[in-house]
């Protein structure tokens, strides 16, 4: 069976504290790592890229370093791509970034912070992404 | 009443006889001669009453004489004359009585005679004791001698045994013997062995009988010669006198030889005529009775009743062609007192046809020398004569025959060992040879180097079993000529089996053979000839060919040159290193004039040359290498078709005399030879013309495809000849042509006749190409000749001026003045809009015009035309058929004869449309001359800038006061400047792209802000509109021009106020949005009261109150923002 885990990436600590407070109710069983920097997921991602491991990624677009957009572009050339999906969370959600995303295949969809659990509902009825969210 | 005469006859006869007829079983009495009434002393009447009971009435009354007589009779009956003795005790006396068969009427009755004789003369005193009784006859020896001493009879007594116990004296003149020879001898010992028993039998079968006539037998004379004796037998044992038998004897051997003998000649005649085929003939001369023998019924089939029995009949049975003949010889022969005779002469036979017969004859003379008798016998000899006649024609065959026909004697014991022993003619004629020259030679005489030896050996193996055999095979004339035989040899074997003969049969078969090497030639030719196109590259291998099947050495092939004034050697076999050496040796002999040389000579004569090479023959330089070569003889035949010399055809050969090469050397190998190259010349120009032909020329079969196409046409079409020969003709047509086309060439194979049309094809590279075709379909096969023209360029043209007429919708017409009668062409017609059968008046056509100025001047213009002759040329309107107005150019012109008009003819053009046009250009004009005022009013007056500039000098053709007033600049100054001028200098690329685009096409209204600067150097920003127009002549374009600068100011003011406004945004959007969501989701918490260990109460309550603070002063900071923007 192939292994899947929930990566969430934002450079506001309380925000991962929180959305680890939702996922972790939500999603007990479910493997969640939290990374406040970009670079720290992609590191994560690259050194298990070897297990075929699927990723889904709830990323923030705005922050310092590496930003969300900087983030897929990077996976976007990786050997690893196809196993991951992404959700985008943040702030604001205006229709420029909707239109960017078009451009990147692994994005499903897009949620306004903070997480909450009715998002986790939504996101169940999306193909690929609910085998992640049991 | 000849029975009467014959009875009367009878009667008289000298004879005691009696008549008596034997029916069945009956004997009857129908005659008694008067000699034998005298005799027995008794009248008719009493020998009648007596005769049923006595048989011999008169002479005795003893029953047993009768019995004497049915014997007698009996042995009559069978052929034997019966004479027998007998006592009459009436006159006392012996008489011999003879019964005789007369004649045998049929199978039934016979007549016999029976006659009484007495037997001893002078019987008197035996007649004058006839009144003594028996009992007391005493005779003494020496009275009883007496008695018979003279008598012919010998008597005897005998004792039972049969010893002699008297013997009367008459012996001695009877036997030899005297009486006393006999005393004690028994008469057994001198009767002959052979009729002993028969003796004795009857001497035993006396007893009780009285008396016994015994048959006569042969009695030993005393000389050793046997005698015929007749002897009765009388049994006088009772007799006291006598007391023994006594024999009374009689010598009949002359009646019994004489009758033997006639019995015997009656047999062997019998015999003869039963056993040879033989038919005898008998023929009284005299009295012409003719008499058969049974040969004559046997071998031609008739019956006895249907035989002649005259002479003079038995001619009709003789061929009429013969008879006189025959008369003749037999004529001849009596009157020369010749006695033998042969005839042959042909005999109907029974059933009709004819025998061949000999026929022989002796004749017999009376003492005067007149024939009286002949006797003959004939032989059928039909077998023997035709046997000869098929032998005769046999014979004639053999000898007549066209085939030859050989005998051979064989013996194997002799070498050769068959030898001639006959031969005909033909033979001779076939070979050469005399007679003499073959008889007694072996056959194989005729052999030579090429007589297949090997079938001679298996012929002759064959025959030597006695198989007959065929073969063909190569044989000699006596010139040794080389000739094709036939033979058929048949063994024959003679009466002992042995296979001594042969029977050839043979016949020269060269000219069938050469017929077939001929016919095989020929066709190995027309098969190289149809397979080759050049004649260069056909020659060598027809003469090959030539060569291998006629055993020839060489063959050369010469042609006459294009002028025919030379013939050249144009081609010749190859062959061994020898002849090689020869050509080469000769390799400048190539040509020849008319009767120069060998090759020459035969074109001067025209015939067959046939030369045997020797020293003394030398025609030209090439004949020494020839018999060097080995060269035998050579042949030189000219090929001549519809009698015109088309080549020579040299062959030669290594030796005197060529079989095969008869094929090859005949009339019929020549013209086959000269038609051939002759279709080859002709091919081969055709050929030329085919491939130079400026035109297309093609063959096209009956599938509806190119059997052939010159270059030409590929040229033409753009394919190559290989690509039209590949798809069907019809491919290549346009499409619109393609029915049409087909449906022609359907036409040209049914009609067979000539054809021209036109259609269109389609190139290679999609060009249509108009052809004129000529086609005719010419062979048998269907195959069309096509030749065609490219017309494409006339038809263009046609098409063209069709078009152009037809677009310019000129017209023609024609008035013949005499009798006014019109024509409109179809395209005035149309003008005029009338149907294409309207039949137009000269009144009509010009009535037609529109009233007013055009009617009036056409009327003139037509009338001054027919006076004068004089031309016009006039733009009018007319009135069509329709109603509808016109303009026309209407051009006429006149036939003058005689300075009077007969015809006058022009053009009717419609020109309605360019008329209107310059109509309507007139009040175009007019108008562009008011609107020019206007715009110069517009363009002047305007409280807009407004310039005008050349697009290629960019000139400044015109500008108008508020331009003056708005740049600075004086019109003057602006006339001598370029819009360049009036731009700052950053903005020069800027103009030049937009003037290139302009040029190119690519903008035609062009609108935009620009910088411009004006005279005192402010910059200004203007808003153009700009259009294109003519300007005096000149591409120019009209610019209208408004200053924006101060509106443009007014919107950066906006635009500034703008962004702030955006920031505030942003800042809403992004960093409100930051606090507030973590608000949001901490309050979640809290509010769900999750059991969570993540983050603790306090410390959620603690960051809730660090993201109010932080949402407060932002908000402070986004109002002084939105101040900054008032």
């Amino acid at each position: 069976m192939t292994e899947r885990e929930i990566l969430v990436i934002d450079d506001d600590p309380i925000i991962l504290m929180i959305h680890q407070v939702v996922l972790e109710f939500a999603l007990p069983h479910v493997s969640c790592h939290y990374f406040s920097e970009a670079q720290d997921a992609l590191i994560y991602m690259q050194q298990n890229s070897a297990t075929q491991k699927k990723f889904l990624l709830f990323l923030d677009i705005n922050m310092p370093v590496l930003n969300g957009w900087d983030l897929l572009c990077a996976i976007e050339k990786s050997d690893f791509k196809d196993n991951v999906h992404v959700v985008m969370v943040t702030s604001s959600v205006n229709e420029g970034d909707k239109i960017k995303a078009e451009n990147y295949q692994n994005i499903h969809s897009f949620i306004s912070k903070p997480l909450k659990e009715e998002h986790i509902d939504k996101l169940r009825e999306i193909e690929n992404i609910n085998l992640f969210l049991v | 009443m000849p029975k009467d005469i014959f009875q009367q006859i009878f009667r008289k006869s000298s004879f005691a006889e009696i008549l008596i007829k034997h029916v069945d079983k009956d004997y009857g009495v129908i005659e008694v001669t008067n000699a034998y009434l005298k005799e027995a002393g008794i009248s008719r009447a009493e020998f009648f009453e007596q005769i049923p009971g006595n048989l011999i009435p008169g002479f005795t009354g003893d029953d047993r004489n009768n019995e004497m007589v049915f014997n007698g009779l009996k042995q009559a009956a069978s052929g034997k004359v019966s004479v027998t003795t007998f006592f009459s005790e009436v006159f006392k006396k012996t008489y011999t009585l003879t019964i005789e068969l007369l004649a045998e009427q049929d199978e039934l009755s016979q007549y016999f005679t029976l006659r009484l004789i007495p037997a001893i003369k002078n019987l008197g005193p035996v007649s004058s004791n006839k009144d003594v009784p028996h009992g007391q006859l005493k005779l003494d020896v020496e009275s009883f001698n007496y008695l018979v001493r003279d008598g012919l009879d010998m008597i005897a007594v005998l004792d039972d045994a049969g010893n002699y116990r008297y013997v009367s004296n008459t012996s001695f003149a009877l036997l030899g013997y005297h009486p006393e020879y006999y005393i004690g001898r028994n008469a057994f010992e001198f009767i002959h062995p052979d009729d002993v028993r028969e003796a004795q039998d009857m001497l035993k079968d006396i007893a009780g009988k009285g008396r016994v006539t015994l048959k006569p037998f042969r009695f030993l004379h005393e000389d050793g010669s046997w005698r015929w004796v007749q002897t009765v037998l009388s049994d006088l044992r009772n007799e006291p006198s006598i007391k023994g038998i006594v024999a009374n004897s009689r010598d009949v051997t002359e009646q019994v030889n004489a009758r033997n003998d006639v019995l015997l000649s009656n047999e062997r005649f019998k015999y003869v005529t039963m056993a040879t085929s033989e038919a005898i003939w008998d023929w009284d001369v005299v009295n012409d009775t003719l008499l058969w023998g049974e040969g004559f019924l046997k071998l031609f089939g008739y019956d006895a009743a249907e035989m002649e029995t005259t002479g003079e009949n038995f001619y009709f049975k003789i061929h009429p062609e013969d008879v006189a003949a025959i008369k003749n010889s037999l004529e001849l022969l009596f009157k020369n007192k010749q006695c033998n005779w042969s005839g042959e002469y042909r005999l109907k036979k029974a059933n009709g046809e004819y025998a061949f017969v000999a026929d022989k004859g002796l004749v017999l003379f009376d003492k005067n020398g007149a024939p009286i008798r002949m006797v003959g016998a004939m032989q059928d000899v039909t077998n023997k004569i035709q046997e000869e006649q098929r032998l005769k024609l046999l014979e004639s065959v053999v000898i007549n025959t066209t085939d030859s026909v050989a005998i051979m004697s064989v013996d194997l014991t002799k070498f050769p060992i068959s030898q001639f022993i006959y031969v005909n003619d033909a033979f001779l004629n076939m070979t050469g040879y005399r007679l003499d020259e073959l008889i007694g030679k072996s056959p194989r005489i005729l052999e030579g180097p090429r007589t297949d030896q090997q079938q001679v050996k298996l012929l002759v193996e064959s025959l030597l079993k006695g198989l007959p055999g065929e073969l063909t095979l190569i044989n000699y004339k006596k010139n040794r000529e080389e000739f094709w035989l036939n033979l058929s040899v048949t063994p024959i074997a003679d009466s002992h089996g042995n296979f001594n003969r042969w029977i050839s049969v043979q016949r020269d078969i060269t000219e069938e053979r050469t017929e077939a090497i001929r016919q095989k030639l020929i066709s190995g030719l027309s098969v190289l000839f149809n397979h080759f196109t050049d004649m260069k590259e056909v020659a060598p291998l027809v003469l090959a060919e030539i060569i291998r099947c006629c055993n020839f050495s060489n063959a050369e092939l010469w042609l006459p040159d294009g002028n025919e004034s030379h013939l050249k050697l144009f081609s010749r076999s190859e062959a061994d290193k020898q002849t090689e050496d020869f050509y080469i040796e000769t390799a400048h002999y190539t040509t020849v004039k008319k009767g120069e040389g060998f090759v020459g000579k035969v074109w001067e004569n025209m015939v067959l040359h046939d030369l045997k090479l020797s020293e003394e023959s030398v025609f030209d330089e090439r004949m020494i290498p020839a018999i060097k070569m080995g060269l035998k003889r050579i042949y030189g035949m000219p090929l001549s078709y519809n009698k015109k010399l088309i080549g020579i055809l040299v062959l030669a050969v290594k030796s005197y005399h060529n079989l095969e090469g008869m094929a090859v050397l005949s009339d019929v190998f020549s013209e086959f030879l000269a038609g051939k190259i002759k279709k080859k010349h002709i091919e081969q120009e055709l050929s030329e013309v085919f491939e130079f032909a400026p035109d297309i020329l093609a063959t096209i079969d009956y599938r509806g495809y190119f059997k052939r196409i010159n270059p030409a046409a590929a040229e033409l079409l753009g394919y190559s000849e290989a690509e039209l020969l590949k798809k069907p003709v019809k491919f290549f047509v346009h499409p619109q042509d393609r029915f049409a086309t087909a449906r022609r060439i359907k036409l040209l194979t049914e009609g067979r006749k000539p054809m021209n049309f036109e259609n269109r094809y389609v190139t290679k590279s999609g060009q249509v190409k108009w052809l004129s075709w000529t086609a005719n379909a010419v062979s048998l096969d269907g195959v069309i000749f096509a030749v065609a023209k490219d017309i494409t360029e006339k038809k263009t043209l046609a098409d063209l001026l069709q078009k152009t007429n037809s677009l310019a919708r000129i017209g023609s017409w024609e008035v013949n003045v005499a009798d006014r009668t019109v024509y409109w062409s179809d395209v005035t017609k149309e003008i005029r809009e009338v149907s294409l059968d309207f039949v137009p008046d000269l009144d009509d056509g010009m009535n037609n015009f529109k009233e007013g100025v055009s009617r009036d001047t056409i009327k003139q213009k037509v009338q001054e035309c027919i006076d004068h002759g004089t031309p016009w040329d006039e733009e009018l309107e007319i009135k069509t058929y329709k109603g509808n107005y016109k303009w026309v150019r209407t051009i006429g012109q006149a036939e003058m004869l005689e300075g009077k008009s007969i015809r006058i003819f022009g053009s009717f053009q419609d020109i309605d449309v360019r008329k209107r046009a310059e109509i309507l250009n007139k009040e175009v004009l007019r108008r562009v001359a008011e609107s020019e005022k206007r715009y110069s009013e517009l363009f002047h007056f305007s409280p807009l800038p407004m310039w005008v500039y050349d697009i290629n000098t960019l000139r400044f053709l015109d500008v108008n006061l508020a331009a003056i007033n708005h740049y600075g600049y004086s019109r003057a100054e602006f006339l001598s400047m370029t819009i360049r001028d009036i731009r700052p200098e950053e903005e020069l690329p800027v103009l030049e792209r937009t003037i290139q685009d302009s040029k190119a096409g690519k903008i035609i209204y062009n609108r935009g802000i620009y910088k411009h600067k004006t005279k005192d150097g402010t910059e200004i920003r203007i808003d153009i509109r700009s259009n294109p127009m003519l300007f005096k002549g000149k591409e120019a374009k009209l610019i209208v021009a408004s200053d924006i600068t101060k509106e443009l100011l007014y919107i950066n003011a906006i635009e500034e106020k703008n962004a702030k406004l955006e920031e505030i945004a942003w800042i809403q959007s992004h960093a409100v949005r930051a606090p507030l969501a973590r608000i949001m989701g901490l309050v979640d918490i809290l509010s769900a009261n999750k059991n969570q260990v993540v983050i603790s109460q306090a410390d959620i309550l603690k960051q809730i109150a660090v993201s109010a603070q932080e949402l407060d002063e932002i908000i402070k900071d986004i109002t002084i923002k939105s101040d900054k923007t008032k």
